[in-house]
């Protein structure tokens, strides 16, 4: 059983929740205990007294790829597995969107949840928000202990505990009883008494004010260790024999309206009770179903014959079920290790992040033409992630006189999210919202999405909304829809006598892809978790190929000729009878994406990190085949990568008449260009860690490169080429350096990815794009230009003038 | 079906764009880099200091290839533990650059992490005023964002927040005075506050002053409206011929100094009144401004904003009679430009019969979409055609008023019958790609990516002028 055990700060529930998963251990049972806590100390009774590393500090200090599940997993008394999630210092960050954090990590690093026959989640304070609610979510804990003082403000933490237990309890009851921590000799325990009567929840273990928790607390270890033979110990032990023999019943409290509450504690009659969802409007009457009989104040556990733990939720990300054999030991870091891989440059190497992975997973997601992608969060967010699509889209529209209507209008409905759901979560919203996209289609789709995609911004996960379960709603939601509608059309099929289309009602998917704004990542991890989250939980798998058909993967999305290279690739394809099946993930629809088994073959756009991640992805999960090279540009690479894919469908004849023409075509291009440019110097300084493409334009043309200086770049870190005898790239290029290398090398042009003031006017610039033009003609289209440029007088006129009245 | 989200901007761009209107304020974002980068683009392409996109020029930590919004670049780590050790370095770094003015503005994320800005701004101890803006809200309104944080400079500049830095007081000082010493000493390339686009455009103290002469400060404007400069300088050439000089124009191409000698202008002139109708009350209590409003929220007052050459003409004559000025030169300039229109006007319309009958369709904001339409219909006779929503800006009143068959604004994508629309460059576009062979005039952010040399303008004369432009050549297309 997964229990979270909750209470007001400094109750003792550390104490407690150690000693519970010692007696648990001491039965042989696997235990796990997950400290919940900034102050990072609930397990230093299992650990000997020890502190550990916590989670939160480890994953902000290793990188992704080295993080391992037993580096946060350290094994205490008697095998209990001991997790510390860390958090902040007082008064600053935010402890609650750390537990979020620690849990995320947990859950990618792949601890082992199903392996333990007991979890508990010592839980600090209050229930204050959403990250210190995570332990109550659906698959995390099942039941919930709270532990009370007779204090006042103890009980007030135990109503507010019981407020957020009915709040995410939905009408399903989980809290299993109440620990009475004595804090005095003698104190008014019938205060708690007639607390636990009114909301329901009994006092299941009563703990007395004890020198034995002190003594052994000061030998860092638990009572259970230290004192096995102390009235307490026994206690403990009765309590955790209870829960393991399913004598506890789970319960729907009735928190109290915080007037009630004062009343009851001051002696006076009970009224005002808040309820909670599914506890109806006014007192409950009496227990509910399955409540314990005899369960009333001051009792401890009992017999309940008949009485069962709450159903396990089954089904979706959730961890799964507890009940594996006693005794087994969970493994922690292995699936983990594998499903980590596929992570941005940037979150690798731990630099800044750029951009986020909200907008990145909006820009490719948008690009499924008949789904529909749902923006969690406030409309500031929404509004820059939609900003940079409309860039894209009007900036291929000015270039190319291409439409590109996923970009242009793309289909997000937003939360919009106020400073109400600031306060108070989100989640109404969002219901709302993903109701709405019932009705919604695509830009294309003319009707109901195919699918639904689901992204969070960060305010949304820094509030901690429990998004998957507003998704298992609304896809119960749907379902009920769909038997409806599927009775209709058999009543209609009924009368008509006419064959229904098999699957017509079928609810869209409804797929969430992790953002939290930029907490999972920068621009390219939401690019990257919308591919394999999202566009990919579509795939069928058992889609057989076809012949002539490849799918197109990793092109970028905000490259202004990612559809000019497509052209220009597809007309290559044509030449030896191959067809793009699907583009993963640009501008494609829920059918292309089921359908891309369809393709025995895979073409990646770039090789670059994404490419790399992507093409890792899809081999591991699919068992796709690839070629190995890019999207070409410049005859060489051309001819290369044709050959490649026409020798997998075996076409080569095919191919070599295609190159023949292309051959002609680009021989006559260089032949213009050579009069001009044969003899130049060229120098180059780019972000792009290829630059055959370039290279081959150049000594085609009879120029003699002096310097080529590859500049540090975010998406790519592998330089390569085919021309290292005849030039000397130099990675990880100084730009402060182009100023003297051209006054020293003195190139006749100078090539760059932006026009940068102050080099020498000694030679010409002109700039390279990031993404070169694809086909056999790419590079000689530049070269064309250079030609001209060569032509232009060395400084124009406006240079004087800028130089002259801007400057100054 | 709902409406999918469209691209209107909300009060985080409202605020940041205000204080990057100062011409020598920066916004210092506590936030990631995704709030940073559209910003950073919005407020550099709108009002620019730098020549050039080079990032290589701007590899400084905190900028990340940018000139403009540099920011804590905030991770997941930084939520969880706080930012407090980047925003200890980043505020010295920023201030290094020679701004007369820092806003420190959390992101919607990082507000929940609850940095006390404040605390860092002290602890920094700056030889620059800071504002610290805290918070601007969840999914307000771009106008709200805007002119909650001209108040929140205001405080500061006008000496009523504790960070007014050492030069309170110095409200006579010029701009090269004002702390401009840090940034000489520390980045001589880009020495001094920051690099003026234009100066001749400058909207306050360049010109020379006689201390008789009535003075307007206008409000109202922001970088986020796609003419603003031009719509700033036809209404300074309007107001000049009659005498009257533009002061400052809050939080839209002035700088620090002059905002500081706000209260001196004559009266406060409103321009937009959506971006103005809470920055009135408070302009008129705290900063002792007189204020002229020529129009008013729905259902309008006319003339509103100096849109068309009723429009034009009822807010020049509005304004110079709150100062007591002769508005004759400029409704002579404005006559001036009726006569060109009227003569243009009357050709197309001998041979066509046109402008009259023809459609047109408007998005924009109300204060602007509401005396357009206004114009359109009134002086050129076209007809405003309605998408049927019921969200549509323009009010009932006004079509009552102008007698149509329909509004003129809210989204226009569905609307089949308008010969002309008027909006933004993404409606435009979507226009297009949906098949409409209506005409698109861009009067709107986002931009389509059009690159105007010559300056536009919505606003006055010209204002007029460029529409009529717009709008004849869009029909005799058509035809």
């Amino acid at each position: 059983m997964r229990i979270g055990i909750y209470g007001k700060g400094g109750i003792g529930k550390s104490t407690i929740c150690a000693n519970l998963a010692a007696a648990c251990a001491d039965t042989g049972a696997a235990v796990l205990q997950i400290g919940c806590d900034p102050k990072r100390d609930s397990t230093r009774l299992l650990l000997g007294g020890r502190r550990v590393a916590t989670v939160l500090d480890y994953l902000r200090d290793t990188p992704p790829d080295l993080q391992r599940g037993e580096d946060v997993v350290h094994v205490g008394y008697a095998g209990v597995h001991c997790v510390e999630a860390g958090g902040p210092e007082p008064g600053v960050g935010c402890a609650g969107r750390g537990i979020l954090s620690a849990f995320a990590l947990l859950d990618r690093l792949g601890i082992d949840w199903a392996g333990y026959d007991t979890t508990l989640f010592d839980v600090l304070g209050d229930v204050v928000c959403g990250g210190f609610a995570v332990p109550l979510r659906r698959g995390f804990a099942e039941a919930v202990l709270v532990v009370t003082s007779e204090e006042f403000m103890s009980l007030y933490a135990a109503n507010n505990i019981l407020r957020g237990v009915c709040n995410m309890d939905q009408g399903e009851g989980r809290a299993i009883g109440m620990v009475l921590n004595r804090r005095e000799r003698g104190g008014e325990a019938a205060i708690v008494s007639r607390f636990a009567d009114a909301v329901g929840v009994p006092i299941v273990a009563e703990l007395p004010r004890s020198d034995v928790f002190r003594a052994a607390e000061a030998s860092g270890r638990t009572v259970v260790e230290a004192f096995p033979g102390s009235d307490e110990a026994a206690i403990l032990r009765a309590l955790v024999d209870a829960v393991g023999d399913g004598r506890l019943t789970t319960e729907l409290p009735l928190p109290l309206s915080d007037e009630a509450l004062e009343e009851l504690l001051s002696g006076g009659p009970i009224g005002g009770l808040l309820g909670g969802p599914g506890a109806g409007p006014g007192r409950r009457p009496s227990a509910g179903p399955g409540r314990r009989p005899g369960a009333g104040p001051g009792h401890g556990p009992t017999d309940a014959p008949g009485d069962s733990p709450a159903e396990t939720p089954t089904g979706g990300p959730e961890p799964g079920a507890a009940g594996a054999a006693a005794g087994a030991v969970p493994t922690v870091g292995t699936a983990g290790a594998a499903s980590h891989r596929f992570v941005s440059k940037s979150l690798l190497a731990k630099e800044p992040l750029h951009g986020c992975a909200f907008a990145g997973a909006v820009a490719t997601l948008t690009q499924v033409r008949d789904a529909v992608t749902v923006a969690h969060g406030p409309r500031s967010c929404t509004h820059i992630a939609a900003s940079s699509l409309l860039s894209a889209g009007l900036g291929t529209l000015a270039r190319h006189g291409t439409s590109v209507p996923e970009q242009l209008a793309p289909a997000v409905l937003a939360t919009d999210l106020g400073e109400h759901a600031m306060i108070h979560g989100g989640l109404h919203e969002l219901r709302t919202t993903l109701a709405g996209t019932r009705s919604a289609g695509g830009p294309a789709a003319g009707g109901e999405p195919r699918a639904v995609f689901v992204v969070t911004t960060c305010p949304a996960g820094v509030i901690g909304d429990d998004v998957d379960q507003a998704i298992r709603d609304e896809r119960a939601s749907r379902d009920e829809r769909a038997i409806g509608a599927e009775r209709a059309v058999r009543n209609e099929r009924a009368i008509r006598d006419e064959r229904a289309q098999p699957g017509a009602s079928e609810p869209a998917p409804i797929i969430r892809v992790s953002t939290d704004g930029n907490l999972e990542g920068d621009y390219l991890q939401g690019v990257i978790n919308a591919a394999i989250e999202g566009a990919a939980a579509l795939i069928d798998p058992d889609r057989g190929p076809a012949d002539d058909l490849v799918n197109i993967v990793a092109e970028k999305n905000i490259a202004l000729n990612a559809d000019a290279n497509l052209d220009a690739v597809a007309g290559l394809l044509s030449g030896i009878g191959v067809r793009v099946n699907c583009r993963f993930v640009r501008r494609t629809s829920v059918a292309e994406l089921r359908d891309f088994m369809r393709a025995p073959l895979n073409l990646p756009a770039y090789v670059d990190h994404l490419g790399r991640v992507l093409i890792d992805f899809l081999s591991e999960r699919f068992g796709c085949a690839f070629a190995q090279r890019p999207f070409p540009s410049g005859f060489h690479e051309t001819a290369r990568w044709l050959r490649e894919i026409a020798a997998f469908f075996d076409r080569l004849d095919a191919a070599e008449q295609t190159l023949v023409s292309c051959r002609t075509d680009y021989e006559r291009a260089m032949a213009a260009v050579r009069p001009s440019l044969s003899g130049k110097r060229l120098m180059i300084t780019t972000y792009n860690h290829d630059v055959d493409w370039l290279l081959e334009t150049a000594f085609d043309a009879g120029m003699e490169v002096v310097r080529v200086g590859i500049m540090d770049y975010s998406q790519d870190g592998v330089h390569r080429t085919r021309y290292a005898d005849r030039v000397v790239a130099e990675v990880g290029y100084d730009p402060e350096r182009r100023a003297d290398d051209i006054r020293e090398l003195g190139p006749d042009l100078v090539l760059a990815n932006y026009q940068s003031p102050g080099l020498p006017d000694t030679a010409h610039y002109d700039t390279v794009p990031l993404c070169p033009d694809a086909g056999h003609l790419g590079g000689a289209l530049l070269a064309r230009r250079w030609a001209r440029l060569l032509r232009a007088p060395l400084v124009e006129g406006w240079r004087r003038d800028e130089a002259r009245l801007l400057r100054t | 079906m709902p409406p999918f989200h469209d691209s209107r901007p909300d009060a985080l761009t409202g605020a940041i764009l205000a204080v990057e209107g100062i011409r020598d304020a920066a916004v210092l974002l506590n936030g990631p880099t995704g709030c940073k980068f559209f910003h950073g683009a919005v407020a550099e392409g709108q009002l620019p200091r730098e020549s050039s996109y080079d990032p290589l020029r701007f590899i400084d930590e905190f900028y990340f290839g940018q000139p403009r919004v540099p920011s804590t670049y905030l991770d997941g780590d930084d939520y969880v533990f706080g930012a407090a050790e980047k925003l200890r370095r980043i505020l010295p770094v920023v201030a290094g650059k020679g701004h007369r003015l820092i806003a420190v503005v959390n992101t919607p994320g990082a507000a929940l992490i609850g940095d006390d800005l404040e605390r860092f701004v002290r602890a920094a101890d700056l030889d620059v005023p800071c504002v610290s803006i805290e918070s601007t809200g969840y999914s307000g309104t771009m106008e709200d964002g805007f002119q909650e944080a001209v108040v929140r400079v205001l405080e500061v500049l006008l000496g009523r927040s504790e960070h007014a830095g050492p030069s309170e007081g110095a409200e006579d000082a010029e701009p090269s005075d004002h702390a401009g010493t840090s940034a000489q000493a520390g980045s001589p390339e880009r020495a001094g506050p920051v690099e003026h686009a234009d100066p001749t455009q400058h909207a306050g103290t360049s010109e020379s002053v006689e201390p008789s002469q009535p003075s307007v400060a206008l409000v109202g404007v922001s970088l986020f409206q796609r003419f603003w400069e031009g719509d700033v300088a036809e209404l300074r050439r309007l107001l000049g011929l009659c005498g009257v000089r533009t002061a400052a124009v809050v939080c839209a191409g002035s700088t620090v100094a002059d905002l500081r000698r706000l209260g001196r202008a004559h009266v406060g002139a409103v321009v937009h009144e959506d971006l103005a109708d809470q920055l009135v009350p408070w302009l008129s209590e705290h900063a002792g401004l007189r204020i002229v409003r020529t129009g008013d929220r729905p259902p309008a007052g006319l003339p509103g904003t100096p849109i068309g050459f009723d429009g034009t003409e009822g807010w020049i004559r509005a304004v110079c009679a709150s100062v007591g000025a002769d508005p004759a030169p400029a409704v002579a300039a404005v006559d001036e430009a009726r006569r060109r229109a009227a003569m243009h006007i009357k050709r197309f319309n001998s041979l066509t019969g046109l402008p009259k009958g023809a459609t047109f369709s408007v998005q924009a904001p109300a204060s602007v979409a509401r005396p357009l339409t206004t114009w359109l219909h009134d002086y050129l006779g076209m007809i405003p055609v309605d998408d049927g929503r019921e969200e549509s800006a323009v009010p009932a009143g006004l079509i009552a008023a102008v007698g149509t068959e329909g509004t003129a604004s809210g989204p226009v994508a569905d609307v089949p019958a308008a010969d002309v629309v008027l909006a933004d460059g993404a409606t435009i576009a979507r226009l297009r790609a949906a098949g409409s062979t209506a005409a698109g005039v861009e009067i709107a952010l986002p931009s389509g990516g059009r690159i105007d040399v010559v300056p536009r303008c919505l606003l006055g004369a010209q204002g007029a002028l460029f529409l009529l432009e717009s709008v004849l050549n869009a029909l005799d297309h058509d035809r």
